[in-house]
């Protein structure tokens, strides 16, 4: 049986550095890339105690497949937003991203 | 032991791949590392067990969302500055360490469930929340759908 604080360092390890990703890139496309990270470690903290718990709950399942749904929804808007920004020209950088038009 | 030793392994690997990610230059090379990053959580899944759920995270996150970023964002010619990078180490051991202080926390206490109990877990999860995974295809589809109206115009400028 695997120690399982070590699984749960290594996935709030993965947290704490896409935070300072996030706060530190100005990059709209490495936030998301980032933003990523935050619900891959999730899905691991998830899978985590889902494993090692002492009955089976359905309920974990949903919360992951949640997760899968809305990291696959985040890589279809950032695609869609990078071909937006490439298309008008515009900066990636979200400090200088003051407006957006249709 | 053997199992600890190879999930610490995995997980340093899935660690170096993320730092990966924001100390690139180019954008590829980001989208490259978070798809190692992905690797190495499928990898931890199967060390915990759990294979069922480690091959659906390869065919989701490696094959179906790594690819598509790849072939997206291939051409991006441009390399970012990287002048943020010690404030982002600085910051990423501060954060990193504060939770890991919680992870050990954590006393484990439980018992491992073999694939034949997940899979049953599964069938009950399907079965009790279908309305559920209905509304997550449909979020799915309404994304694409959208993304879809907002580039039609855009599409024909950058083929």
């Amino acid at each position: 049986m695997i120690y399982v604080p070590y699984i749960i360092a290594i996935a709030f390890s993965l947290v704490g550095i896409a935070l300072a990703g996030i706060s530190t890139d100005r990059h709209f496309v490495v936030i998301m890339l980032a933003v990523e990270l935050i619900l891959l470690a999730s899905t691991i903290l998830l899978v985590t105690f889902f494993t090692y718990q002492k009955s089976p709950d359905p309920s974990g399942i949903v919360m992951l497949i949640s997760i899968w749904t809305v990291a696959a929804v985040e890589v279809i808007t950032v695609i869609a937003f990078y071909v937006y920004v490439k298309a008008r020209g515009l900066d990636f950088d979200v400090t200088r991203l003051s407006k957006m038009k249709w | 032991m053997l199992d600890t030793l190879a999930a610490v392994a995995i997980g340093l690997f899935t660690l170096a791949a993320s730092v990966g990610i924001f100390t690139s230059r180019k954008l590829i090379f980001s989208v490259i590392s978070l798809t190692f990053a992905f690797v190495g959580s499928a990898l931890i899944f199967a060390v915990m067990g759990q294979i069922f759920l480690a091959l659906m995270q390869l065919f989701i996150f490696v094959g179906g969302l790594s690819t598509y970023l790849i072939v997206a964002l291939a051409a991006d010619e441009k390399e970012r500055s990287l002048e943020s990078l010690p404030a982002f180490f600085i910051m990423a051991i501060i954060v990193s360490a504060a939770l890991m202080l919680i992870a050990f926390r954590y006393d484990a206490a439980g018992e491992q469930l073999s694939t034949a109990n997940f899979v049953s877990v599964i069938g009950q999860a399907v079965s009790t929340y279908y309305l559920l995974f209905v509304m997550a295809s449909l979020l799915l589809f309404s994304a694409a759908i959208g993304s879809i109206i907002i580039l039609k115009k855009y599409i024909r400028l950058i083929v």
